[in-house]
């Protein structure tokens, strides 16, 4: 059987299947990466030279700057997006920019943060994930 | 909780006010559901980040041209965030030509939805002074904290883009500081000074604030004299980048905070956190990067500096020149630019060897195009964002130590100022 996660639907999407990539502090995207390849270019973050392109990307909670979402939007022009988000706490400039990809690419990418559980503990980087965004859940394949 | 949503706001939903209006309210629609709101409120002014190609990058020219041709028009004042280059001379400011054509597409697609064209990260300094209590969708988080913090008007952070659909509607979503219960204090900051903070104090307490704080809303006690807008222009500009303050209450000054108690309503303190002279010159030690005299560029007015600063550069120079081995700038808006040439000031100065940048800003321009290796500011915000955006080492000091770097040439050590 496997693990299954159920928590707030932030922003909905398509489900999707993909490999995680996990943080345990805080990410803003305006100088947290490359816009255009999605490598973490913050030199004081945890994942500083990793790509989040294609994965799903899990961190506690959002910060930083209101252009964030414009960052964004660029990573999904460039076809550099993460495939989801998940986090503990999402704050409004991610979840701004995930809307904004639906209605201005026409790109689902999908948010759902307040898990029962510390989501960023709870799954490992390199662990595959189902993510069901209109359910809210998120299952680990084994 | 279902969003509740005015006939009127209903109407635009489905389209029946035109193309443009309908996207801005699905995407406020959809923000205030994600953020579980209970209804829209009406702004009375807004203020755009999607002001520069350094930031907003292809993505955010699209967008902007995308709601454009939707025929888009904003219903309520609304003002822009600096210029991303220097609007009189981009070509002397070595802008390279594919961003000065993106910036100007940019500027195209906004100035066509009614923008006033002030080009400015200060716009409390215009035509849209908030009053006590009113709504604003403001995003540059400098001016959203001087909002909040000196004249108790109301505004999140918002987001760019979503900033855009504000304006086309004239509403936001009501969430977070424009709900009374989320404007009380939260954390005691507790000043332990028997003097008022000197001018470069401001920008290093912000500076501290925000690394402390986060997203907190602190409480300060303790401040002494009467600070200037410009002292508090400084501050909360420091806390907004280093940190994400968007609401400060300093106790005697804040109009929602004229006491300790009124400050904090119903909360009691999570915590108490003492500030002694001794932590600020901490705090100014860990805001250089780079220690040594040599200096490449003195860069003034982040916040675009007002008349008032203006004037203070000139008496500091007290007749002067900046040294030929550094470039000495000072970023303002159009309109303290035209306070200057009408009283002579920007000649002045220019003889002097100062340079004005006009209508644009240090950390949204191309500035790394020089390829300064140290620059010298005033600004606790310029401090942090520097080494990011500017690729350059950071040396923070008062207003009259830049203007005696700029003389000198060299950083000078503090007993090397008269």
């Amino acid at each position: 059987m496997n693990k299954v996660f159920t928590g707030r639907t932030a922003v909905s999407g398509d489900v999707i299947e993909g490999e995680a990539i996990v943080s345990t502090m805080p990410f803003g995207f305006f100088g947290g990466c490359n816009p255009r390849e999605g490598i973490i270019i913050d030199q004081w973050h945890d994942l500083h030279g990793q790509s989040i392109k294609d994965k799903v990307f899990i961190y506690p909670e959002g910060r930083g700057s209101t252009v964030g979402a414009a960052v964004m939007l660029e990573l999904v022009r460039t076809g550099s997006a993460p495939l989801a988000i998940l986090n503990n706490q999402c704050e409004l400039i991610s979840q701004c920019g995930c809307i904004l990809a639906k209605k201005l690419y026409d790109v689902s990418l999908p948010m759902i943060d307040q898990f029962q559980t510390d989501i960023t503990r709870a799954i490992k980087t390199g662990d595959r994930v189902r993510i069901d965004p209109v359910a809210g859940t998120v299952e680990v394949l084994e | 909780m279902a969003l509740f949503l005015t006939e009127e706001e209903k109407a635009i939903l489905n389209g029946e006010q035109g193309e443009a209006r309908q996207f801005a309210m699905e995407v406020l629609t959809s923000v205030a559901t994600s953020c579980n709101a209970k209804r829209l409120i009406p702004v009375q002014s807004v203020h755009l980040v999607l002001h520069t190609y350094k930031s907003c990058f292809d993505a955010g020219v699209e967008a902007a041209e995308k709601i454009a041709a939707m025929g888009a028009k904003f219903t309520v004042p609304t003002t822009i965030d600096p210029y991303g280059m220097d609007a009189e001379d981009w070509k002397e400011a070595k802008t390279p030509d594919h961003y000065a054509e993106m910036q100007i597409r940019l500027a195209n697609a906004i100035m066509s939805m009614g923008v006033i064209p002030y080009w400015t990260c200060t716009p409390y300094y215009g035509f849209t002074v908030p009053r006590f209590g009113e709504h604003l969708a403001w995003t540059e988080s400098s001016a959203v904290a001087f909002a909040n913090t000196v004249i108790g008007a109301r505004s999140n952070r918002e987001t760019a883009i979503v900033d855009v659909c504000c304006a086309i509607v004239g509403r936001t979503v009501e969430t977070g500081l424009h709900l009374q219960e989320n404007r009380y204090g939260e954390v005691h900051i507790e000043l332990k000074y028997d003097r008022p903070l000197s001018q470069w104090e401001y920008g290093a307490l912000g500076f501290r604030l925000g690394k402390l704080l986060g997203n907190r809303i602190g409480v300060v006690t303790g401040m002494q004299g009467e600070p200037t807008h410009e002292n508090l222009k400084t501050l909360c500009a420091a806390g907004a980048a280093s940190g994400s303050i968007a609401l400060l209450h300093i106790v005697g000054i804040t109009p929602e905070a004229r006491t300790y108690e009124e400050a904090f309503g119903p909360n009691k303190p999570t915590e108490t956190i003492s500030i002694t002279e001794e932590d600020m010159l901490q705090t100014r030690a860990e805001m250089n990067t780079h220690r040594g005299e040599n200096v490449d560029l003195i860069a003034v007015g982040c916040p675009q500096y007002t008349i008032n600063e203006i004037v203070g550069i000139r008496d500091m120079l007290a007749g002067r020149k900046v040294s030929p081995s550094v470039q000495f700038w000072i970023y303002a808006n159009s309109f303290a630019i035209a306070m200057a040439e009408r009283m002579g000031i920007r000649k002045e100065l220019e003889d002097a060897g100062v340079t004005i940048r006009a209508e644009t800003c240090m950390i949204i321009s191309p500035i790394h195009e020089w390829g300064f290796k140290v620059i010298m500011t005033d600004s606790g915000k310029c401090v942090h964002y520097g080494p990011m955006e500017c690729n350059a080492a950071m040396v923070f000091g008062s207003t009259e130590e830049c203007v005696e770097a700029a003389v000198a040439g060299r950083v000078l050590s503090e007993g090397e100022i008269a």
